[in-house]
């Protein structure tokens, strides 16, 4: 019971700022100075109309293909640099490590000018490709550091049973690795969703926007929409509420329990 | 089944010295052969070199008297077995067996087939449909067993099999693998520090010191005419006593008695050495006594009614023709 307060003033910190989100949402535009609403409404939600759905599936599209293309670059490199001996290896961890540590400012001209020539510009795939880049670092350490983990005996073992070392890497290693596997997901999720910097300068069709520029752009010249910004940040967090809670399940010890003797 | 020749097989490491230095050895046909030594004399390092999981820096490797140097360990056609069992923890029992047929590429009548006849030779038919964690220690290593036997390769190799095991069985499985060898007549290659393991299991045991070969012989002559001091001083217990000869009245230099040829006499006989009585440990079986002599120790062995006190004299006799001299 000593606890109590303690949890209680965490959650607070954490849920506080959400939970007056979530009631501005549903409060009336009128009545939002005042502490306790007349009736509570959906009309904010209602407000948001076809533009910000369509903003919702851009961004999941971006973040879903971004998510894809790191975890299979990723895991692949990351098992290459966990595993196997080869020319250069050191500099490609360091390399990546220094690329994820340049502010996104610095490289937005140029990626502009790149995505330009190339004919991505104000494309999705256009987001895609610079958010891996950023993502990139992350999951190759991560899953880099997951695979040393995995007993080097299981490596052996499934080499002398007749597997290439991408043979081990799909059949052996991979099926281990949902817990690394799911945590990288979230990861670059959850960063490719809230981008705001690179989705604001690339894109120009408004149907082609994201969920934080959407956000961003909502407040007109002489109006400021509080209700349906909060409706629309609430929309937001859904999504990533949702894949945390699924994906939590996979994210459990003991999945190579068994095989090697502890 | 098949011949192992390993001809001047070298292996560096930059900035260490030499894992193995020139090492040459013939397997025979269906020999089981142990390699032995202390943690990083070499032993492992030869046998990845056989498996084809490591490359030698110079040297070639032959199985079927065919160099294998640059091939997989697939194309080697060898099976492992690892001392932490390395089972594929996402597969049940069956899958593990399976996996090496299915990467072969084996039909899968004959999959399953060969799959059941592995488990029902190592005992494990019950266990097929469970996951390596429901497992025993014992029971995973007679899984890793099956997935080395069920694919029958020309070679198997043995990574210290054993030696996460407890001592009760080990000694099981010890004799399992013995019959199992005496069965199949495979030839069997296999690693271990446990110089008893050695000595029951083997045709012939090579020692391994610092990446150099010390002695190829079989068990008994490893044991009665050890190459050097070495040798020697690896196998037996209680170590064999290595002495100034002439603290036993022999001529000078280096020699090595073991305590069970160190006669204890009541009385003083000629060729008998006298010291004082320091230490008396009773195995059941027999009596190891501690001796000072001229401020040596030297370790003998009683029967194990011995009736000796520490602190009284005792006299000890080497044997004749067992004193063992090293250079």
């Amino acid at each position: 019971m000593r606890r109590a307060p303690a949890v209680a003033a965490v959650l607070l910190f954490f849920l506080g700022p959400l939970a007056w989100q979530a009631l501005t949402s549903v409060w009336p535009e009128a009545e939002l100075t005042r502490p306790l609403p007349s009736r509570l409404t959906l009309a904010s939600y209602a407000g948001l109309g076809v533009p910000f759905a369509r903003a919702v599936l851009n961004s999941i599209l971006v973040a879903a293909g971004t998510t894809a293309l790191c975890l299979s670059v990723g895991a692949a490199a990351g098992f290459a640099v966990a595993r196997l001996e080869f020319p250069g290896r050191r500099f490609l961890l360091g390399g990546a490590l220094a690329i994820s540590m340049f502010p996104p400012i610095a490289t937005v001209s140029p990626l502009y000018l790149a995505l330009r020539s190339v004919g991505l510009r104000d494309t999705l795939a256009g987001l895609v490709l610079p958010y891996a880049t950023f993502a990139l670092p992350l999951t190759l350490w991560l899953l880099a550091s997951f695979f040393r983990q995995l007993p080097d005996e299981l490596y052996r073992a499934a080499r002398v049973d007749g597997c290439t070392p991408w043979q081990a890497f799909v059949r052996v290693f991979l099926p281990l690795s949902w817990p690394a596997l799911a945590t990288s997901a979230i990861l670059v999720f959850i960063f490719s969703w809230n981008e705001l910097l690179y989705a604001l300068t690339f894109i120009s069709t408004p149907a082609k926007r994201t969920v934080p520029v959407a956000i961003a752009l909502f407040a007109g010249e002489h109006v400021e929409p509080w209700g349906q910004i909060a409706a629309a940040s609430t929309v937001a967090v859904l999504p990533l509420a949702v894949l945390t809670l699924l994906f939590q399940r996979r994210i459990v010890a003991g999945l190579t329990a068994g095989a090697v003797k502890e | 089944m098949a011949t192992v020749s390993l001809e001047r097989l070298r292996k560096a490491h930059p900035g260490a010295p030499d894992a193995l230095r020139e090492l040459s050895l013939e397997i025979g046909d269906g020999e089981f052969l142990s390699l032995v030594g202390p943690s990083g004399c070499g032993k492992s390092t030869t046998l990845n070199l056989i498996a084809g999981l490591d490359e030698p820096t110079s040297g070639v490797v032959r199985i079927d008297g065919r160099p294998v140097n640059g091939l997989s360990p697939a194309e080697r056609d060898v099976a492992m077995v690892f001392q932490s069992y390395a089972l594929y923890p996402h597969k049940d029992v069956r899958g593990n067996l399976a996996f090496p047929l299915q990467l072969a590429r084996v039909p899968r009548a004959e999959m399953d087939r060969r799959v059941s006849e592995t488990a029902e030779l190592l005992g494990i038919t019950s266990l097929l449909s469970r996951k390596p964690r429901e497992l025993s220690g014992g029971q995973r290593q007679r899984v890793a067993l099956g997935r080395a036997l069920v694919r029958k390769p020309r070679v198997f190799l043995f990574d210290e099999p054993l030696s996460n095991l407890d001592a009760g069985l080990r000694a099981q499985l010890r004799a399992e693998l013995k019959r199992l060898h005496a069965s199949l007549r495979a030839t069997f290659v296999y690693v271990t520090h446990d110089q008893a393991e050695a000595m029951t299991l083997s045709d012939r045991i090579a020692v391994l010191d610092a990446g150099q070969l010390q002695q190829v012989a079989p068990p008994k002559e490893i044991y009665d005419r050890p190459a050097n001091r070495f040798v020697a001083e690896f196998f037996g217990t209680p170590r064999i006593n290595v002495v100034p000869g002439r603290l036993l009245g022999l001529p000078d230099g280096e020699v090595g008695v073991r305590p069970e040829h160190l006669e204890v006499l009541s009385e003083a006989q000629p060729g008998a050495v006298e010291g004082t009585l320091e230490l008396i440990e009773l195995t059941g079986a027999e009596t190891w006594l501690t001796v000072a002599v001229a401020g040596q120790r030297l370790v003998a062995r009683a029967g194990a009614d011995y009736a000796g006190r520490a602190g009284e004299r005792v006299r000890l006799r080497p044997a004749q023709g067992r004193v063992l001299r090293f250079g």
